[in-house]
């Protein structure tokens, strides 16, 4: 899979984002939608701080204990008649999922929309082992067939339009389709229909384990989700570890917390809850149940006082829909699985090396992130301290470096400070015009070619004062 | 390949500063906070949030004040659907209100432990039971089981339940505790689902469409049994 977007750092990405103006347009429409659902729904609803509160009562507690509840959860769904594997590494995961479809020789799986399997590349993995894997969610079945990634958590082809659609469902069918949503959306249900009928493994994601129970919770809006699971005969479930919520109870929050944040929705469509296999005297349902719970990466964080709380997110996306960043740039952007705060602060965290750490410079830090996060996980303060330790470990480039080592002692000394100013504002005279500055190439330029950069006034506060103390004392 | 349950545990349970396998310490907040169960309920505060929330989600309902009216009323619903598609729910179900002469008239598709779900492929219109409906959201819940096959409700265009008025709750956590009370009898369904609406999606440039995978249409014919 490709993103439209394919420069190696953040600012190139996003460059080409800024020039792509249906992108431009389609996600501020959509962000806008999304955040002034979750407003009106949230209002209606009353008390939206008391629910975020207990939120983030609920997952700081749970992650705090996670052994514990996970081992719960695991003896309880293996009680159920469901296996249940751990995977240190995305690469782990990927290997148990292969090693079931060999035994059972599948050759086609319907999947429904689930952010782990896309961290850990899972379609990728069973194509190569000739496993044919369909996307069911609407959104993901477009960008499968477009061979992109998704550019949302929530709504994975923000950037298609419904002409785009059209073609890709017509080079898939050989059909001949209008732009109608109708229609499309009838044809997609056709041929998935066919999909579901025909796979031999069901993969889903999961929105919460309950640890009580033992059961898996998936909410969709289009009951994609309950197809896969219920109709072939094997169902395969990858879960981030810290999925886990300790009691039924417990699930009741989040199922308002969830639907209102991500899509303003007051109840989502579809939530099922499944306990294991089906039972022996069932006519329906998938006969194996397979659960993988995956660490990759996340177990770094339990135990750091900076981080451990990101592992309370529950990927509502939320924090997209009011990030002034993401609105401008959209999510391919960001070159990551994970967009947005949420993308900028975890990819890093969850990836070793360097192809991510652009990524939290990738926000003006304004703090509306978490404002709107259900379980308010501070993301702007991570976004800092990831910076810092960016810095502390020598990851930041020389010139800034340097001109942040200048800064510091320009600022450090009145003197040197007033006989900065009164050099600078020689040397900006060929560039200052009009009271700003319009520098087209040099250091300068970065900010100027899409900001305002005012130039140096001609006198100084401090040239201005003692004249303001005298027209002061006259007056007096 | 993979690593064992002792190993991942102990490599979560390390940085917690935690002995894998103790006790959780004690919980402050467990469930909804108190603005949410202090509202005040009655039987008919449920059946009008009820009646608001699931006609607000596009589903149809009918009221009926007796077995007799609601039978007819099935009848009436599946001639103005016109379809000979007819699945539900087997003899044995656990049926909120017995139905059987209509699904015998209409010759409709039946669900056993025995069925082979691809009978049920072109099925036009699923009539099943549920095991309760939410007053809060208008959710209808429905069980799976060897007679109430999930196949029923998910496969067809139109879905049509059964309800009684007493079958109302006010919560999600209501219907949820249910569920902790079966899984405490050793009877908790494999499948519970919770359906609000019909099926939808937005994703083709923001426009809702209905029926993308579940059905498009849900009407609730719910008998009025309480005073």
């Amino acid at each position: 899979m490709s993103t439209p977007h394919s420069s190696s750092n953040v600012h190139d990405r996003a460059q080409q984002a800024l020039a792509d103006d249906f992108l431009r347009k389609a996600v501020h429409f959509t962000t806008d939608r999304l955040r002034n659902k979750k407003q009106a729904v949230t209002g209606e609803f009353g008390n939206w701080e008391a629910w975020r509160e207990r939120g983030q009562q609920i997952r700081q507690h749970t992650i705090a204990h996670l052994d514990y509840y996970l081992d719960q959860f695991a003896r309880h769904l293996e009680a159920h008649g469901a296996h249940v594997h751990f995977a240190a590494t995305g690469e782990e995961a990927s290997y148990i999922v292969r090693e079931i479809a060999a035994a059972k020789s599948a050759k086609r799986a319907v999947k429904s929309k689930s952010m782990v399997t896309e961290e850990i590349h899972l379609n990728h993995h069973l194509e190569e082992m000739g496993v044919q894997v369909v996307e069911t969610d609407l959104g993901e079945y477009i960008i499968q067939l477009a061979g992109e990634t998704p550019s949302h958590i929530i709504i994975p082809a923000i950037h298609k339009n419904r002409e785009q659609i059209r073609d890709l469902f017509e080079a898939e069918s050989g059909e001949q389709l209008t732009t109608e949503t109708r229609d499309l959306a009838a044809f997609a249900r056709r041929r998935l229909r066919q999909e579901y009928l025909t796979a031999d493994i069901g993969i889903t994601g999961c929105n919460f384990g309950i640890a009580e129970t033992g059961s898996i919770a998936l909410f969709t809006n289009e009951g994609n989700a309950d197809l896969v699971m219920n109709m072939p005969k094997t169902h395969i479930v990858l879960m981030g570890m810290e999925r886990v919520l300790p009691t039924m109870s417990d699930l009741e929050v989040f199922a308002h917390l969830l639907p209102k944040s991500a899509t303003g929705q007051n109840v989502i469509t579809y939530m099922s809850i499944v306990t294991g296999p089906r039972r022996d005297n069932e006519a329906d349902g998938a006969e194996e149940m397979h659960v993988i719970i995956l660490d990759n990466g996340r177990s770094r964080q339990l135990g750091d006082p900076d981080f451990q709380a990101i592992l309370h997110c529950i990927r509502c996306g939320a924090c997209l829909n009011v990030c002034p960043v993401y609105r401008q740039i959209g999510g391919h952007a960001y070159g990551s699985v994970y967009p947005g705060p949420i993308g900028a602060v975890l990819s890093p965290l969850l990836n070793d090396g360097e192809t991510y750490q652009d990524l939290p410079y990738a926000s003006s830090l304004c703090g509306a992130c978490y404002e709107a996060c259900p379980v308010k996980i501070p993301l702007h303060d991570m976004l800092v301290r990831e910076r810092q330790r960016l810095v502390a470990t020598g990851h930041v480039k020389p010139a800034e470096k340097a001109a942040f080592r200048a800064f510091r002692q320009v600022f450090g000394n009145a003197g040197r400070y007033q006989t900065t100013i009164r050099i600078a504002r020689r040397l900006q005279f060929p560039l200052a015009h009009d009271g700003y500055i319009r520098a087209k190439i040099g250091p300068v330029a970065g900010w100027t070619t899409s900001r305002d950069f005012p130039a140096l006034p001609k006198r100084t506060f401090r040239e201005l004062w003692p004249e303001l103390v005298r027209k002061g004392n006259g007056r007096g | 390949m993979g690593v064992d349950k002792t190993t991942f545990l102990e490599r979560i349970a390390k940085p917690l500063g935690r002995v894998p396998g103790d006790p959780p310490s004690p919980r402050t907040a467990i469930g909804v906070p108190a603005c949410w169960t202090d509202r005040p309920s009655t039987q008919a505060s449920r059946t009008a949030s009820f009646i608001e929330k699931f006609t607000g989600l596009a589903g149809e309902i009918e009221q009926y004040a007796s077995v007799h009216e609601l039978r007819a009323g099935l009848e009436r619903v599946l001639n103005d659907i016109g379809s000979d598609k007819i699945g539900a729910w087997g003899k044995r179900a656990p049926w909120p209100i017995d139905v059987e002469d209509v699904l015998e008239h209409w010759h409709a598709l039946r669900w056993e432990e025995q069925t082979d779900r691809r009978a049920f492929d072109h099925i036009h219109v699923g009539i099943t039971g549920c095991s309760c409906a939410i007053a809060d959201t208008g959710t209808i819940v429905i069980a799976s089981g060897p007679q109430s096959g999930r196949t029923v409700h998910q496969i067809p265009l139109i879905h049509v339940v059964i309800l009684r008025e007493s079958q109302l709750v006010q919560s999600l956590g209501d219907a949820l505790q249910r569920l902790v009370q079966a899984h405490g009898q050793g009877e908790i369904a494999a499948s519970n689902h919770f359906i609000s609406g019909a099926s939808r999606s937005s994703d083709i440039e923001n426009d809702q469409t209905i029926g993308v995978h579940g059905p498009a249409r849900v009407m609730a014919l719910m008998l009025t049994d309480l005073e």
